[in-house]
């Protein structure tokens, strides 16, 4: 009896052991209903592809992350639903003179503490973003402001050393915070950004979502959803999934190849949109015999990128007709891409001397939308003309290591990428094109260089418009790079989602989305 | 960074910094790595929890059944599942989890965290790998002692099947069992970066997937170096625990 006793107690410090471990698993959340997770007319549930990692909209990167934010603080200018400049958080502005520009800064904005909105929040923050030692990557686009004065309770005054209209479109990406809880919170910002968009926050759990309510006291259109929870779903099978499984309303970032699900399934739809991001092979212009544009516009010609976009990114995107895409200010409309054409680029191959000669392309693992399987086609494409090309995908890593040794990189041509969210020609085009700056293709064009410089001195629309129409046909008559197409962003979205559409500046919006 | 000092220098400072609890900022997220890591940590412990939870409680008595009626058609049975579960991949099982119970049936969320019906998918997917494990070590662990002559001996003094079975034998052939899993323990906090993965669980596994695709590389250190110790400590305790499953092995 006394070991059957022993026995029995064991039994039951095991089973008792069991069900305490369970239940302190559960507990709290056990009676919560499973399928908490449904959508109402108030609320909204989304997800996107990264963590941003901190709501510090000074040291935030990556764009789901900006969409974030955007919806809490709100910028100095921002663009319409045409991505034309507006003013936003000013009424408007004057050019004093090109080293001074005079805001008004808009009447009867609240932030979300309840304080009015003033000139010195402005002056606040882009002070704090260009202070020394900032590690905002912010800094390089408000740096060139000498300094900014307040004139008085709504007026500033920004000073420059040199002409810089760039920097109007450079002011519609830095959240503005209110001035005097940013003093208090100091980093302690990063968990709690007071500012005066259409939502505040509610919660950020790293690794998972961050949650916001409509503002009561917003100054613009109302939001139409109370709530937006955006969760944060790294893996592209699982976000697809969870818009299947009507967990979400709207999911960013959906792969062309995985497109397909969404079209055989009446409850969802794409909604995609062609990104101001332009994806080319850039091609070291410096160096023998590339050096020949003869060579350069072979290789134009003998990539097919009609087939690349219906192929490989299923019918998204669109294949690039100027170094810039369409939405960026001044885009020139007249210049059309280069036609596919591999007899042409045979001949010009043949004329040059150049048949048989040795091209290395280096393309990034998992960098870029479709990224690898790009530049295996344009590698293909090469070879069939006549190059002898040697293709390297490689880890990011690797390949910039490798692409940053310039002049001896032993890439002569490399798979890369450059977005243009703030629709502006000189951050468009300064980067690859102006030979300050085109370290890694060595080109140069002495009457780019001077329209480019002078592109930021010039204030008057028509006029700025006048000169990079004129860059973009030089750029282009010159071949300096395979210029392939222009990125896609293709969303997945729940039809009973109303009153959201993606836009070519990457910013989800979602103030005017609500569930029906 | 102090990228530009020799190498032996830099691993210095990581020492010194590490020491102090000093990892470096997360490059992503701009924050103290160590607390951005462990931030996630309970996240991964509750995963692990319940699939261990699981996998042992189902797993052992299998694995004894199997052994008990060996060569039997119930034995065949659970060792052809054993096989399964071992060789089936845990993204696999993930994804056909998500389709059929989430999608397709929408019984229960297919992803994140927050009810208990979250804990469900993740935790079998973890759960199923193990089970198989547990099965098939108890399985062979019992078998060994069954044939050992003190079990001979307790039959024929007449002790109850039962008795034998949970007394004589399981006691004897735990050892295995619980090396097994408590490096099973090690591997699991160390984060399921797979399972974790698929599910969007905000465990350190995930942390580790998204801070390699962004190389930030303090991170990973913190997760490296978090593991590293979790497993260490884990073994550590499985070799205490020895001592009191088997009053033989003692600590001198």
């Amino acid at each position: 009896m006394a070991k059957k006793k022993i026995l029995n107690r064991r039994q039951f410090l095991k089973v008792s052991a069991g069900s305490a471990a369970a239940l302190s698993l559960g507990a709290g959340n056990l009676f919560k209903p499973v399928k908490s997770f449904g959508q109402s007319t108030k609320e909204l549930t989304v997800a996107i592809s990264v963590d941003p990692g901190n709501l510090d909209m000074r040291l935030i990167s990556g764009m789901p992350g900006y969409s974030v934010m955007r919806h809490m603080l709100e910028t100095v200018m921002w663009r319409d639903e045409k991505m034309n400049l507006i003013p936003w958080l000013i009424d408007s502005y004057e050019i004093v003179n090109p080293l001074s520009i005079k805001m008004k800064v808009r009447r009867g904005i609240k932030f979300h503490n309840g304080r009015a909105f003033t000139a010195e929040a402005i002056k606040v923050t882009i002070d704090d973003i260009k202070a020394p030692g900032s590690k905002s990557l912010w800094a390089g686009y408000c740096n060139p402001i000498k300094d900014i004065q307040i004139v008085d309770d709504m007026t500033l005054l920004l000073k420059f050393d040199e002409p810089n209209r760039p920097q109007l479109r450079n002011l519609t990406m830095e959240g503005i915070l209110e001035p005097k809880a940013f003093k208090e919170l100091g980093n302690k910002i990063a968990t709690n950004p007071i500012g005066s968009g259409p939502y505040k926050l509610i919660e950020y759990v790293p690794g998972q979502y961050v949650s916001m309510e409509a503002f009561n006291d917003y100054w613009g259109p109302k939001p139409k959803s109370r709530m937006i929870k955006w969760r944060f779903i790294p893996e592209n099978g699982t976000r697809l999934a969870a818009l299947e499984s009507g967990e979400v309303m709207m999911i960013n970032n959906l792969p062309p190849d995985q497109v397909a699900r969404i079209r055989n399934n009446p409850d969802l739809e794409v909604r995609d949109f062609v990104t101001a991001r332009m994806t080319f092979i850039g091609i070291r212009c410096d160096r023998e015999p590339f050096n020949d544009v003869r060579i350069r516009q072979a290789m134009n010609f003998a990539v097919n990128k009609e087939a690349i976009v219906k192929s490989i990114l299923r019918g998204y995107g669109q294949p690039a007709s100027t170094p810039m895409a369409p939405m960026v200010f001044g885009f020139n409309p007249k210049l059309k891409p280069y036609p596919y054409d591999p007899k042409k680029a045979e001949d010009l191959l043949a004329q040059a001397g150049a048949k048989g000669t040795k091209v290395t392309l280096g393309c990034p693992i998992g960098r870029y939308l479709m990224g690898e399987q790009v530049g295996e086609a344009v590698a293909g494409f090469l070879q069939k003309v006549g190059f002898d090309v040697s293709f390297e995908a490689v880890e990011w890593a690797t390949w910039l290591t490798e692409l940053y040794k310039l002049k001896k990189s032993k890439y002569d041509l490399h798979l890369s990428s450059w977005g243009t969210i703030n629709m502006e020609p000189d951050y468009a085009l300064k980067r690859y094109f102006h030979s300050k700056w085109t370290d890694v293709t060595g080109y140069q064009n002495v009457e780019v260089d001077k329209l480019i410089d002078e592109g930021r001195a010039v204030f008057n629309d028509e006029k700025v418009k006048e000169i990079y129409n004129r860059v973009q046909e030089l750029i282009w008559d010159d071949y300096p790079a395979i210029f392939l197409y222009y990125q896609p962003e293709i969303t997945g979205v729940n039809r009973k989602l109303k009153g959201f559409q993606p836009f070519p500046d990457e910013y989800l919006r979602l103030w005017n989305a609500y569930v029906a | 960074m102090g990228l530009d000092k020799p190498l032996y220098e830099q691993y210095w400072v990581f020492i010194k910094n590490g020491i102090r609890g000093d990892f470096g900022d997360s490059i992503r997220a701009q924050r103290p790595a160590l607390p951005f890591v462990l931030e996630r940590f309970p996240a991964t412990v509750e995963l692990s929890a319940v699939a261990l939870f699981f996998a042992i409680l189902l797993g052992i008595p299998l694995g004894i059944f199997s052994a008990v009626k060996k060569y039997s058609f119930y034995d065949s049975f659970l060792m052809s599942f054993a096989l399964l579960s071992q060789s089936m991949p845990g993204f696999w099982l993930g994804l056909m989890l998500i389709v059929f119970v989430a999608v397709r049936l929408k019984l229960l969320p297919a992803s994140g965290k927050g009810t208990i019906a979250h804990l469900i998918l993740p935790g079998i997917t973890l759960a199923f790998y193990l089970i198989g494990l547990i099965i098939r070590l108890s399985r062979s662990s019992m078998l060994e002692v069954m044939n050992q002559d003190y079990i001979r001996t307790a039959y024929a003094k007449g002790v109850p099947d039962r008795l034998v079975i949970y007394k004589h034998a399981l006691k004897n052939a735990l050892i295995p069992i619980v090396t097994v899993i408590g490096l099973q323990i090690g591997t699991l906090l160390g984060g399921a970066v797979i399972t974790e993965t698929v599910f969007a669980w905000p465990g350190i596994g995930s942390v580790a997937v998204q801070a390699i695709y962004q190389r930030d590389y303090p991170v990973i250190q913190v997760v490296v170096l978090l593991s590293a110790f979790i497993f260490v400590g884990i073994n550590l305790l499985v070799d205490i625990v020895y001592s009191l499953i088997d009053p033989r092995i003692t600590h001198r």
